[in-house]
C-alpha cells in the first residue's frame, strides 16, 4: 500500500473507523515505513488531548421532575442566565437605560425639528419692502399738491418737492 | 411483565405520547447522564448545564410525535442538546468564531507537530486547557471535536447527529484537529515539537 493512501487513512485507523480488510493493510504499511509511523505518532499525540472528564451526575430527582414539567406542559423555554448570576439584573437596567436614552433623543429631535418649522415669519415678510413706502409718500404728495393751499405769490413751480427716499435713489 | 426500564426506547416513545408520564421519565433517566456529559463541554457552569439539559428534554418531548423511529432516540437527542446549548450561547452573545476559514485560503498549517500534554500535569489540567483551546474554535469544529473526542461516538453517529454526510463529518475532523493543532501551539508554543 502507498504511504499516500495510507495518510489518509490514518485518521480512520486511529478512530476504529475502517473495516478489517481496509485496516489490514495499512497496520502492514505502518510495521514497514518509518514516515507514515510519524505521521500517526503525531496523530495520537493530538488526540492525547482530549482527556476524559469527570462524570457528571444528573441531579437526585431529575428525571421524575423533568417529565412532570414536560406533562405539565413546559415546553422548556430556557431563561438564558440562571438567578445566581450576578450579570443579569445589571445587564436589564443597562438596556432600560439606553432605550430610554434613544426614546428622549428621539423626542428632542422631534421637538427641534418642529421648532423649526413651526410659523415664523418668512425670510421674504421680514425684508424691508420699500415698494409700498415709495408709493405711500408718491400718494401724500399728490395728496399734498391737491390739498395745498394756493398762497399769493407763489408759482406752479413752487410745489412741493416729494421727499427723496433711498429706494427712490 | 415487562418492567419499564427493560423496554427498548421506540416503545416507551409510543408510550410517552400515548400520556404514560413514567414512560417519559424512564426515557430521560436512561439518556441523561450522556447528555450532562455531552453539555459540560460546551459550558463548565453546573446550573447551566442543569438547565441546557432540562431543556433538552423538555423540546424532546414537545417533538416526540416528529421522532423518526428509523433512527436511534440517542442520537435524535444529542442533535437537541447540542443545538440547545448553541442556541442559548448565541443568544447570550456568546458564540465562537462562526466563519470557517477555508485552510486553502489562509495557507499554511503549522509546521510543527503538537507533542503529548506533560507527563505531570494532571488531567484536569489537560482538559482545562483542551476545553479553553476548543471553546475558541469555530462552532462546527468544536462540534464534531466533542462529539468525536469526548463522546467516542462514530463518524456515522455524528452524521446522524448532525444531519450531514459522513465524507462531511470526515472532511470536519481533519479541519478540526489541524484547527485545534494549530491554536494550541498558539497559545502553549512549549508544546510544540522540536524537529
Amino acid at each position: 500500500m502507498k504511504c499516500e493512501a495510507v495518510r489518509s487513512l490514518v485518521a480512520g485507523y486511529l478512530d476504529d473507523e475502517l473495516s478489517e480488510s481496509q485496516a489490514s493493510p495499512v497496520r502492514q504499511h505502518l510495521l514497514d515505513c518509518g514516515e507514515c509511523r510519524k505521521l500517526m505518532q503525531a496523530q495520537t499525540a493530538e488526540k492525547s488531548w482530549f482527556v476524559p472528564t469527570e462524570p457528571m451526575a444528573a441531579p437526585e430527582g431529575f428525571a421524575a421532575r423533568v417529565s412532570r414539567r414536560a406533562f405539565a406542559g413546559d415546553k422548556g423555554l430556557l431563561t438564558p442566565v440562571s438567578p445566581q448570576d450576578t450579570g443579569g439584573g445589571e445587564f436589564r437596567i443597562l438596556q432600560f437605560a439606553i432605550q430610554m436614552t434613544a426614546v428622549a433623543a428621539a423626542v428632542l429631535l422631534i421637538l427641534a425639528l418642529g421648532m423649526k418649522f413651526s410659523a415664523h415669519p418668512e425670510g421674504a415678510e421680514l425684508r424691508a419692502d420699500s415698494s409700498d413706502l415709495r408709493e405711500a409718500l408718491e400718494t401724500m404728495d399728490r395728496l399734498n399738491r391737491e390739498e395745498r393751499l394756493e398762497l399769493p405769490g407763489e408759482d406752479s413751480a413752487g410745489e412741493v418737492q416729494p421727499i427723496a427716499t433711498e429706494a427712490g435713489k | 411483565m415487562e418492567s419499564l426500564p427493560e423496554i427498548e426506547d421506540q416503545e416507551l416513545v409510543t408510550r410517552t405520547l400515548n400520556g404514560d408520564r413514567e414512560a417519559f421519565g424512564v426515557l430521560v433517566e436512561r439518556h441523561q447522564d450522556r447528555i450532562f456529559g455531552l453539555v459540560r463541554h460546551y459550558t463548565r457552569n453546573p446550573v447551566e448545564v442543569e438547565d441546557i439539559v432540562q431543556d433538552t428534554f423538555l423540546k424532546a418531548f414537545t417533538r416526540l410525535s416528529s421522532f423518526q423511529r428509523q433512527g436511534s432516540f440517542y442520537t435524535w437527542v444529542y442533535r437537541i442538546a447540542v443545538n440547545t446549548a448553541l442556541d442559548l450561547f448565541k443568544r447570550q452573545g456568546r458564540n465562537p468564531v462562526q466563519t470557517v476559514e477555508d485552510p486553502e485560503v489562509i495557507g499554511r498549517p503549522p509546521s510543527r507537530g503538537l507533542m503529548r500534554p506533560d507527563a505531570q500535569m494532571q488531567e484536569r489540567e489537560i482538559a482545562e486547557i483542551t476545553h479553553e483551546v476548543l471553546a475558541e474554535l469555530p462552532e462546527i469544529f468544536r462540534t464534531v471535536l466533542i462529539l468525536r473526542e469526548f463522546e467516542q461516538q462514530a463518524y456515522q453517529d455524528i452524521a446522524d447527529i448532525l444531519g450531514i454526510s459522513i465524507g462531511t463529518v470526515e472532511s470536519r475532523i481533519f479541519r478540526a484537529r489541524a484547527k485545534f493543532k494549530e491554536q494550541i501551539l498558539q497559545r502553549y508554543p512549549e508544546y510544540g515539537q522540536v524537529d
